[in-house]
C-alpha cells in the first residue's frame, strides 16, 4: 500500500486526478482520497465497519490532506498509519511546495522538482535521513522544516544562516519523526516542488496563490506519478517476499499438526521444517504420505507425535 | 532470493560524510581520495555516521540491495576479544579489530545482517587511532588480530589501501600476527607484494591472508556478489606462488541436500589447482550463530533457505544437530587429512572455549 501526505488539497489536486482518486466521505478529520476501485469493493462488499474506525480491506494507494504545518502533518500521519496499519510492505511519499534557499536548487531556477535526502528539523535542530533506494530522474537536495511560513525577509536571513540547505518547507521533518513509529526509512520518500522564495507579507490574493501551486505541481506530475509507479513495484516485491512459501501446504500442515498431537513448541518447529523445505525444494509431502500410509499418523499422543517430527526433519535435513 | 530491480540505485550511488571529517585535512583528503571513485554519487553531510547507520527500523536487505557508503572517524573501542564462536586457530590472546562496518558482498547466512542495524557500509577513515589500540594490547602481551571480520578489506582494497597500511603496520612489529579473511576472487596479490616484501624480513608469516571456500552450490545460492570458488582458487595460487601466507577457512559449512557431493566436487579442484603442502593452514566449521542474530535475519529474509533451516538452539546458539555437525566436519577434515597434516586443520569444535 502507498500512503501519500500533502499539506493542502491544491498540491494534491494533479495527483487526485492523474491517479483517479476519490474522495473517502466517511472520513471528517482529514481529507482522504482512494482508488476508486477500493470504493467500488467497499460499497459491493459492504465490510466497513460499523464505527468508522477502519476496515479489514486497504485500498492500493490512499492520499491524506495533512494541512499545513509540522503539528497538522504529525496529527494527520499518525492517525492515516494507525488506521491502515501501516506495515513492512507499504510505502510512504510525502509530497507538497517549498520555497527554495539556495545552492544546487537555486541553479535551476526557482521551480523545480526535488527530491529529499536530508531533513532538518529547524525547532528540535535534529536531522533525518531518508534511504534513497530508486533511482529517478528527480534531482536530490536538502530541506529545513520550519513551523511558520516563511517571509520574503526570512528567506533572504536563511540563505545566510543555512547555508547548507536548499529549500525550506513545513512538513517533510515533521512526517519522518512521526512515520518513524510505524515505518522505517527504507519506506519514506520526499518530494517537493519549490514554488517561491518566500512568501510576500502583502499577499492577498488567496486563490491565484493556490492556482498557482496546482499549476506548478502539473508540471511535474508526470515525473511524481513515475516515482508512485516505483513505490508501488518496491511494495509488492515486499509484499512477495513476506508471503509464506509454504501456503499452499497449509492445508496438510494443518492436517499433521492435528493428526500429530504436536504441542505449541513442536508446531513451530515443524512448520519452520516445512518452510525450510519449500525454500529448498525438498519434497517433504512424500514422507508425510509414507507417515500415513504406514499408519505412524495419526498418533495417539503427543509422544508419538516426537517421533513423526523426527522423521519429517530427518528427510528434509540431514 | 537477490531481487534486484532495475530502478533501484546502484551501490554507493549516495555517499554521508560526517562534516568532521570535511573539517580536518588529514581525514578530508582520504575522504576525497575515496569520492573520487564516485564520480555521480549523491554526497551527503552528515553530523555522525549513527545519524544514519542506528536509525530504528532498518531494513537490512532492502539497504544492502542499493547499499550507500558512509565516511566516518570511530570513538571508543576500536579492538574486541574475540567471540566464543568464532576460531582463534591455536591463538590465546585473540582480539579483531573494527575499521569497517558492513561488507560489499551479500552472504544470505552472514552474521552482520544479524549484528548491524543497517545493510550500509562504514568506512572509519582514522584507522591510526585502531594501530594507536593495538599498540597498547602488544605493551602487554602479543597479539592475534583479524582485521576482517565485520567486512572484507579485501573486496576494497582499492578504495581504501588498508590491507597494504594493515601489513606495513604489522611489519613494524613482531609479537603482532594478523589475518585477512576474504571471499574475493579478483584480488591481484603483485600489488601488494611490495608492501609485504619490504616490510615482511621474518618471511612474512605474520600476515595471513584467509580465503573462505565454499562449494559452487553455495557460492551460487547464498554467497552473492562474492568471488566465484574458480577466481578464489586462482587467487589463493597467485597468492603462493607469489610467497603470502594462505589459510583456506572452510568455515562455515553450509548444509545442502547432497552435500558430500558439493563438497567433494570444491575439495577435487582445490586438491587438483592449489599446492596444499604450501598453505600455511586449514580451518574447518559449520555454521553456527547467535539466537538474537538468526532471528532478526529470520524476520528480514523469509525467503532464504540457509536461513530458515531447521537450526537447533544450545545455549542461545544455533548450529545444525550435533550429528549432522559432526558428519559434515568430520568428513572434510577426514578428507583435508589426506593433503595436510592434522596438526594444521583446526576445527571450530576442537578450539579451547575455556
Amino acid at each position: 500500500m502507498i500512503f501519500i501526505f500533502t499539506a493542502l488539497y491544491p498540491e494534491a489536486k494533479p495527483l487526485i486526478r492523474m491517479l483517479g482518486l476519490k474522495k473517502r466521505t466517511d472520513r471528517t478529520r482529514f481529507q482522504q482520497f482512494v482508488s476508486s476501485d477500493y470504493m467500488d469493493i467497499m460499497v459491493t462488499m459492504k465490510r466497513m465497519s460499523s464505527d468508522g474506525s477502519g476496515a479489514d480491506i486497504r485500498p492500493d494507494i490512499v492520499l491524506v490532506i495533512t494541512g499545513v504545518g509540522p503539528v497538522n502533518a504529525a496529527a494527520a500521519v499518525s492517525a492515516t498509519l494507525t488506521e491502515y496499519d501501516a506495515g513492512s510492505a507499504d510505502q510512504m511519499l510525502s509530497f507538497g511546495t517549498a520555497a527554495f534557499l539556495h545552492g544546487a536548487v537555486k541553479s535551476n531556477g526557482t521551480a523545480g522538482v526535488f527530491l529529499l535526502n536530508k531533513l532538518l528539523d529547524q525547532n528540535a535542530g535534529r536531522c533525518f535521513y531518508p534511504d534513497m533506494l530508486i533511482k529517478c530522474d528527480i534531482p536530490e537536495a536538502s530541506a529545513i522544516t520550519g513551523s511558520t511560513v516563511l517571509s520574503e525577509r526570512a528567506a533572504a536571513f536563511m540563505a545566510v544562516s543555512a547555508e547548507n540547505y536548499d529549500i525550506y518547507d513545513m512538513e517533510a521533518a515533521a512526517v519522518y519523526q512521526t512515520s518513524a513509529f510505524y515505518i522505517g526509512p527504507h519506506q519514506m520518500s520526499f518530494i517537493r516542488v519549490v514554488t517561491d522564495s518566500g512568501i510576500s507579507d502583502d499577499i492577498k490574493d488567496i486563490k491565484s496563490l493556490s492556482e498557482m501551486v496546482a499549476a506548478t505541481v502539473e508540471k511535474y506530475v508526470d515525473q511524481i506519478l513515475c516515482y508512485v509507479d516505483k513505490l508501488r513495484e518496491l511494495s509488492l516485491a515486499e509484499v512477495r517476499k513476506m508471503k509464506e512459501p509454504d501456503e499452499k501446504d497449509s492445508e496438510l500442515v494443518d492436517k499433521i499438526i492435528n493428526d500429530a498431537h504436536f504441542s505449541r513448541v513442536m508446531q513451530d518447529q515443524f512448520r519452520q521444517y516445512v518452510k525450510f523445505a519449500v525454500l529448498s525444494g525438498i519434497n517433504w509431502r512424500e514422507e508425510a504420505e509414507r507417515l500415513y500410509r504406514e499408519g505412524e499418523l495419526p498418533t495417539i499422543d503427543k509422544r508419538k507425535g516426537k517421533k513423526v517430527l523426527d522423521a519429517i526433519r530427518n528427510s528434509i535435513s540431514e | 532470493m537477490q531481487s534486484e530491480t532495475v530502478f533501484r540505485n546502484k551501490a554507493f550511488s549516495h555517499i554521508y560524510v560526517e562534516d568532521r571529517i570535511l573539517n580536518i585535512e588529514q581525514y578530508r583528503g582520504r575522504a576525497e581520495e575515496i569520492l573520487k571513485h564516485f564520480p555521480e554519487a549523491e554526497v551527503v553531510a552528515i553530523d555522525h555516521y549513527k545519524d544514519v547507520f542506528n536509525r530504528h527500523k532498518q531494513n537490512y536487505v532492502m539497504q544492502h540491495e542499493s547499499q550507500a557508503l558512509i565516511l566516518a572517524l570511530k570513538q571508543g573501542n576500536f579492538v574486541y576479544p574475540g567471540a566464543e564462536v568464532c576460531q582463534n586457530m591455536g591463538n590465546k590472546h585473540f582480539y579483531y579489530a573494527s575499521c569497517m562496518m558492513n561488507c560489499l558482498f551479500d552472504c544470505e547466512y552472514c552474521y552482520l545482517k544479524g549484528m548491524y542495524p543497517s545493510g550500509n557500509m562504514v568506512i572509519f577513515l582514522n584507522l591510526e587511532d585502531i594501530f594507536t589500540e593495538v599498540l597498547g594490547l602488544l605493551e602487554k602481551h602479543p597479539v592475534y588480530l583479524c582485521v576482517s571480520y565485520d567486512t572484507d578489506l579485501m573486496a576494497v582494497e582499492s578504495l581504501t589501501g588498508y590491507v597494504k597500511k594493515w601489513i606495513e603496520f604489522t611489519s613494524a612489529h613482531p609479537e603482532l600476527i594478523i589475518e585477512i579473511r576474504t571471499k574475493a576472487g579478483n584480488v591481484d596479490f603483485r600489488n601488494l607484494l611490495p608492501v609485504y616484501k619490504d616490510g615482511m624480513t621474518d618471511g612474512g608469516g605474520r600476515v595471513i591472508f584467509a580465503f573462505t571456500l565454499s562449494p559452487e552450490y553455495v557460492v551460487s545460492h547464498y554467497e552473492h556478489r562474492t568471488g566465484s570458488l574458480e577466481n578464489r582458487i586462482r587467487a589463493v595460487k597467485q597468492a603462493l606462488e607469489l610467497g603470502f601466507t594462505v589459510r583456506l577457512c572452510f568455515d562455515p559449512m553450509i548444509y545442502c541436500p547432497d552435500w558430500r557431493k558439493e563438497y567433494g566436487s570444491m575439495l577435487e579442484r582445490v586438491f587438483s589447482e592449489i599446492q596444499m603442502d604450501r598453505v600455511y593452514d586449514l580451518s574447518v566449521g559449520s555454521f553456527r550463530l547467535s539466537e538474537e542474530y538468526l532471528k532478526a535475519m529470520r524476520r528480514n529474509m523469509p525467503d532464504s533457505a540457509v536461513v530458515q533451516y531447521p537450526y537447533q538452539n544450545d545455549h542461545g546458539v544455533y548450529h545444525y544437530s550435533e550429528k549432522l555437525t559432526d558428519e559434515m566436519e568430520k568428513w572434510l577434515v577426514s578428507r583435508l587429512a589426506e593433503k595436510v597434516p592434522v596438526d594444521r586443520i583446526f576445527r571450530w569444535q576442537d578450539q579451547d572455549r575455556g
